[in-house]
């Protein structure tokens, strides 16, 4: 088979970075093969696709050394209009950058307008590549008023539209919740099946990735350092987790397994997908002869409080565009409390009502009905800023709330407004820095540090304000691994220093893992609340509210019989593994 | 689209049905003979046309009705000013220095009603025709296609950058002091979005590199003309509709300078 891209010895230095991007990679990709590109922020894996696509050296410059050859011809040799948009396409990280039209046509038939095609054949091509991609029927809608999922298949279909040989796609789902992912993860693979193109997808979700590529490279520091099939890859479980990237929670559980030398599981190996994870198991219990167990589960229920709660909501109601033709009921009645302490997490699909709900402790909203209270005070007669002492908000994207040029001058901004004498403010300032590791950082500009560091900031001009109740709105989305398990570290370490927390997030490893308690939003209600084992367990409301439990979890519902319901964790898998080998089946872990 | 400004309103109406560019040349002679009269009646004739037109094309009058309430004002503003600097023709009223005389009146009635009509024809020619349309017709009247793609862009990314606003100013407030309320706390939030002007500028300039990327990576070159998906396509409604358009300023021309002058034209002094 021909090769589609050949890499000889590509490094790469982009005008303004002292370093190296890329330093001697060389990989070949088969015509037809899909192709999953991982590895830490930074790794070079964007540069990578960019040298793919011949952006690198035609439209980014830099210096290139190295060759790279595209349906056989040299980059640097030809003009970047003998590679796009027929030999190779690109899809973009960011849907709101690369859909420029006034409708969803407009965008799809923009490669061919430049391609000069006859206009049937623009027609048929649109009607094609919006098939593909599951949106007939979507030509006239506006792009910006599209679910990030719809939006990212825009994106792939106005691409695929010109037949490219090749298709790249730099992080396509990393913005996306877990249907917008599922949708476009779907319409990769339906390209595949319809069209036969070359696939390069580079991606930290390694959950889907697995399922569906041919083959993985791991990039590190401007290199590449694995290269293999993915059962290959992450059977080098310390490797590929030094390297920060992030296994399948149940190929993760086989590492443990090795860890703990619990040698009767060993047959167990590193599997990669959920059913093959579920028979591996049931060989070794049925070679075992283990007996089912029944499992009650033990759940810690939430304890009744009797100190002060931070924000409490009354028959919250928020409807927006009141008193217009379109009113849309985005709160339906919410009835909670947040107490000191409080490791809460927001769950629920997009349009569920998370964000609105916490935009409403904080009094950024304000209820259309019913009340929320915030230390006793009804929000409704104060304003954003006087409860900003009390309530500390911090956005998903830090680039929305950075307004300083110096870390210094950032984080004091909040805390400048208090009154506060200029020792007591340095000291806030210093604290605040010390809580999420950023000491020395002060004199730099926040807005050139990586966007860790920058979420980083963004949390500590929160702090500084000394906030009771602290909300973080998606703190991980497009980290990652590593960058993200920091930035929740950090989040823990405030709540165990005291400080209540809400986080908002799509990631269902990150909420077992971290929160005391979860509530669950769907068609803004609130359709669960309780410690997260018991929230996880109960599976038919959660897929009433569109909700995918963790991997492990599902892994232990469908050996239900064996496992207890409220495994949530890989650390809780491990050992429900160990104690049913030592043949206690009645075991239900209290969590 | 619920947005305000994106008037388009969807209707099955001949007048949506019209070539763009026709509409656009309706809207050009409107505009010459809103210019060439200052007189009540024939500017009256003119705002009649353009509710007509409005009137087949069945836009909803609400609609219609809002931007009418503007205009009213408007007028009156214009009939209460503009007598008071006409002084030709017959006074019809004297106190002291203020003399009102029926030219005034004729005039300031006129002026009001051709500023309404400047406004009414751009709007229903914004509520029959798609942002799409009207660029397209730009690009075969061959308006340079740097200008209709970067007007593309424009009105593509308003809400956008209307959204990166709103969540700013979002998160700015979360860390501002209070602004108290009244007057002086609209000049102190007014003055507080400077500090918008970094993340603004950062985001824009984040979006707009990774758009020329994707532009470049979809075969953009502004060298070349792309061969245009819509066609535009003239048929004899469209001829017909064009003709009365010429005609109706035809005869308004030859009127206003050949055939009663005085009477399109109110000299002032």
């Amino acid at each position: 088979m021909e090769n589609a891209v050949e890499i000889r010895g590509l490094s790469f230095k982009y005008e303004d970075t002292e370093a190296s991007v890329l330093n001697d990679v060389n990989l070949k990709v088969r015509e037809g093969e899909f192709l999953g590109i991982m590895g830490p922020t930074g790794a070079g894996k964007t540069t990578l696709c960019l040298c793919v696509t011949g952006l690198i050296p035609h439209t980014v410059s830099g210096q290139l050394a190295g060759e790279v050859i595209v349906v056989g011809k040299k980059t640097s040799e030809h003009t970047l209009y003998d590679f796009v948009p027929q030999g190779v396409g690109m899809v973009f990280q960011d849907p709101e950058s690369q859909l420029f039209g006034l409708d969803v046509e407009e965008d799809v038939v923009f490669a061919l307008e430049y391609e000069n095609l006859p206009r049937t054949e623009i027609r048929k091509r649109l009607q094609w590549a919006l098939n593909v991609v599951r949106l007939d029927g979507f030509e006239e809608r506006f792009p910006y008023f599209l679910s990030g999922g719809q939006k990212q298949r825009v994106a792939i279909a106005s691409v695929l539209a010109s037949r490219p040989k090749i298709l790249v796609l730099d992080e396509p789902t990393s913005e996306l919740d877990p249907i917008g992912k599922g949708e476009v993860f779907r319409a990769i693979d339906e390209v595949r099946r319809t069209f036969q193109c070359t696939i390069i997808v580079v991606e930290h979700d390694t959950e889907n990735l697995v399922r569906f590529a041919d083959r993985l490279v791991v990039m590190n520091k401007g290199r590449i350092v694995l290269e293999g099939t993915p059962g290959e890859i992450f059977r080098h479980g310390s490797e590929v987790q030094k390297l920060g990237v992030k296994a399948p929670q149940v190929t993760d559980l086989g590492y443990l397994i090795h860890e703990h030398r619990m040698n009767e599981w060993a047959e167990y190996g590193t599997p990669l997908t959920i059913e093959e994870a579920r028979d591996r198991l049931l060989r070794v219990l049925e070679k075992r002869n283990t007996p089912f167990g029944t499992h009650a589960a033990q759940h810690r229920t939430l304890e009744a409080r009797k100190d002060e709660p931070i924000v409490e909501t009354k028959d919250l109601w928020h409807i927006y565009g009141m008193g217009t033709d379109r009113e849309i009921a985005a709160l339906k009645g919410i009835d909670l409390v947040i107490y000191p302490n409080d490791f809460v997490a927001f769950i629920g699909q997009n349009g569920s009502g998370k964000t609105t709900l916490a935009k409403h402790f904080n009094g950024l909203l304000k209820p259309s009905k019913g009340s929320v209270l915030v230390s006793g005070r009804d929000t409704k007669t104060a304003s954003v800023s006087e409860l900003s002492g009390a309530v500390g908000y911090c956005f998903q994207n830090p680039d929305h709330q950075i307004f300083n040029t110096t870390v210094y001058d950032e984080i004091a901004y909040g805390p400048r407004n208090l009154k506060l004498s200029k020792d007591q403010l340095h000291d806030r300032i210093l604290e605040a820095l010390r809580a999420v590791g950023l000491e020395g950082y002060e004199k730099l500009n926040p807005l050139f540090l990586g966007k860790g560091e920058r979420q980083k900031v963004a949390v500590a001009s929160i702090l500084a304000m000394h906030p009771k109740l602290l909300i973080v709105d998606e703190p991980t989305t497009g980290m990652d691994w590593r960058t993200l398990t920091t930035m929740m570290n950090l989040i823990k370490n405030l709540n165990e220093s005291g400080m209540a927390v809400v986080f908002i997030t799509h990631n269902m490893e990150i909420v077992a893992e971290y929160a005391k308690r979860v509530i669950v939003l769907f068609d803004g209600r609130v359709v669960l609340d309780g410690p997260t084992s018991q929230v996880f367990s109960q599976t038919d409301l959660l897929m009433k509210a569109l909700i995918t439990p963790p991997q492990i979890t599902q892994l232990a519902q469908m050996l239900k019989s064996y496992f207890s319901p409220s495994t949530i964790t890989v650390r809780d898998a491990c050992e429900h593994l160990r104690l049913l080998s030592r043949g206690g089946t009645n075991h239900a872990a209290v969590i | 689209m619920p947005l305000l400004f994106e008037m388009y309103v969807e209707r099955d109406s001949p007048i949506h049905r019209l070539d763009p560019r026709v509409k656009l040349l309706w809207f050009l002679c409107v505009m010459i003979c809103a210019a060439i009269v200052n007189s009540a009646l024939p500017a009256s004739i003119v705002l009649l046309w353009i509710i007509g037109v409005a009137a087949v094309a069945r836009v909803p009058l609400k609609r219609l009705l809002l931007l009418a309430q503007a205009l009213v004002y408007m007028i009156v503003v214009c009939v209460l000013m503009w007598p008071l600097f006409v002084r030709s023709g017959s006074v019809l009223f004297k106190w002291d220095w203020l003399v009102v005389t029926n030219n005034g009146v004729l005039v300031g009635i006129g002026i009001g009603f051709r500023i309404a009509s400047m406004i009414l024809a751009s709007a229903v020619v914004f509520m029959t025709t798609t942002q799409k349309e009207l660029l397209e017709s730009l690009r075969t009247i061959k308006i340079p296609e740097h200008f209709v793609f970067a007007s593309v862009l424009a009105l593509r990314y308003i809400p956008s950058l209307m959204g990166e606003w709103n969540a700013i100013a979002e998160a700015e407030a979360c860390r501002s002091p209070s602004r108290g309320r009244g007057p002086l706390a609209t000049i102190r939030k007014v003055f507080a979005m400077r500090s918008h002007a970094i993340p603004i500028m950062h985001r824009t300039a984040k979006m707009t590199s990774e758009l020329s990327l994707a532009l470049d990576s979809k075969g953009f070159n502004p060298e070349k003309r792309p061969t245009p998906y819509i066609e535009l396509t003239t048929r004899n409604s469209d001829r017909a509709f064009a003709a009365v358009s010429i005609l109706f300023v035809a005869v308004y021309v030859a009127l206003r300078f050949l055939l009663m002058p005085q009477q399109m034209w109110i000299e002032i002094y």
